[in-house]
């Protein structure tokens, strides 16, 4: 990794982050289903908060929708609207990997603070700690950046987009919704502190394996190469 | 630059081409002749590695800067004509002059426009913008004049020359036109 690698990476974020900023797709698609899903939550409970173990539940699996529906876009949209062959062309698969990683780690962290936010108010679940909770929602926003990502970039150009998604995102989001339920439910006040933060811990761990393996593994599946020269 | 050997492409049971082996060097225009569902885009987008192919090899000078520009690409429609040759600058870390390009296709005016609202002509004078924004050693053209008025085609036409003066084109189309400026020509069957 060096500056000019960064710099192309920054140049593949830039466009995502236009694109985005311009066409809000991702961005309203996340918004309706988070708001829909908090909103029904808080419906399900009679207006009484849920108990930790359950709002901890809850919370990740909005974290974990709200992003499956958004960030896969970042890849699939290249895909359908045929725009990948341009910039596959121009620049290293760990480029334009990394680039849409950036763009979909800044969205998701933006998305699961402000989900965490409005869940809490919505629903009236108490935060007993509030830097567990905090670092529940930026880790787990992390980390399913890193996980859909990764899928998302497997998928590209299958035939089988969805079934390989599928297969592929079971073992990577698996350990992040572990992790993750368990550093929310202690942070709600359920368990043991040290439970909780061993928890945050593993989804640092799990969040750095993403992020550094992505720009390796994904980009294989896209090379295409009849070329010995 | 770009040796070809026994190349096949085929798609289920069906073969598209099979056994094409021939070279490209510095100074040649490759026209790729053939009617629709002959295999031409396919040809190019396997010598380009967009596609695998089924059998043979494609074999490149290392380091050979390649331009690629075809009908069924698409560009962003949320970015602009300046925003795109900024991005395939910056990818291809190659210092543009943003202006000066779209200038030389006739997209000065069009610069700050969002793609969305381009024509299909405009489109394609952009992609030939982009596929030569970092004077590549080896151009390859899919039907680059289906979609351009006479003005376009003579940015085509420029292009080409101004291309061959560096480096090589292959050019796959319809157009008995184009056949023009072929140093080689290869027609598949389909």
């Amino acid at each position: 990794m060096n500056s000019n690698w960064l710099a192309k990476s920054w140049a593949v974020f830039q466009k995502e982050w236009r694109s985005e900023m311009r066409s809000k797709h991702g961005l309203y698609t996340s918004i309706l289903f988070s708001l829909l899903a908090v909103i029904a939550m808080s419906f399900a409970a009679f207006g009484s908060p849920p108990k930790p173990d359950i709002a901890a539940g809850m919370l990740s699996v909005t974290f974990l929708f709200s992003a499956v529906v958004a960030l896969p876009r970042t890849f699939l949209a290249e895909d359908e609207n045929n725009t990948f062959d341009m910039i596959r062309l121009a620049a290293e698969p760990s480029v334009l990997y990394f680039g849409k990683l950036m763009y979909n780690g800044v969205q998701s962290l933006l998305s699961c603070l402000v989900l965490g936010v409005v869940f809490v108010g919505v629903t009236g679940t108490s935060v007993r700690d509030p830097l567990l909770f905090a670092s529940a929602c930026v880790l787990t926003s992390t980390c399913v950046a890193g996980g859909v990502s990764l899928c998302g970039a497997i998928v590209i150009g299958s035939d089988n987009r969805w079934l390989l998604g599928t297969a592929a995102a079971v073992p990577v989001m698996l350990p992040q919704i572990f992790l993750g339920m368990g550093a929310l439910r202690t942070s709600f006040g359920s368990g043991m502190a040290t439970n909780g933060w061993s928890a945050a811990i593993g989804l640092a761990g799990w969040s750095l394996v993403l992020w550094s393996a992505g720009p390796v593994l994904a980009p294989s599946a896209w090379k295409t190469d009849n070329s010995i020269g | 630059m770009v040796r070809v050997e026994r190349l096949g492409k085929r798609f289920g049971a069906h073969w598209v081409f099979r056994g094409l082996s021939f070279q490209v060097k510095s100074g040649d225009c490759l026209v790729v002749l053939g009617s629709n569902g002959s295999g031409k885009s396919t040809l190019l987008k396997v010598l380009a590695s967009l596609a695998s192919a089924s059998e043979g090899r494609v074999e490149t000078s290392s380091g050979l800067k390649l331009g690629y520009a075809s009908l069924d690409m698409s560009l962003y429609s949320h970015l602009t004509a300046h925003e795109h040759v900024d991005l395939l600058g910056k990818l291809r870390a190659c210092p543009v002059d943003a202006d000066k390009v779209l200038g030389s296709v006739g997209l000065s005016v069009s610069r700050d426009k969002l793609v969305g609202q381009f024509s299909t002509g405009m489109r394609a004078r952009l992609k030939l913008a982009l596929a030569t924004v970092h004077q590549p050693d080896l151009l390859m053209l899919d039907e680059p004049t289906a979609a351009l008025d006479e003005a376009g085609q003579d940015i085509v036409e420029s292009v080409v020359r101004g291309q061959l003066s560096r480096g090589a084109v292959v050019l796959a189309t319809n157009d008995k036109k184009d056949r023009r400026h072929a140093t080689h020509e290869l027609e598949l069957a389909g």
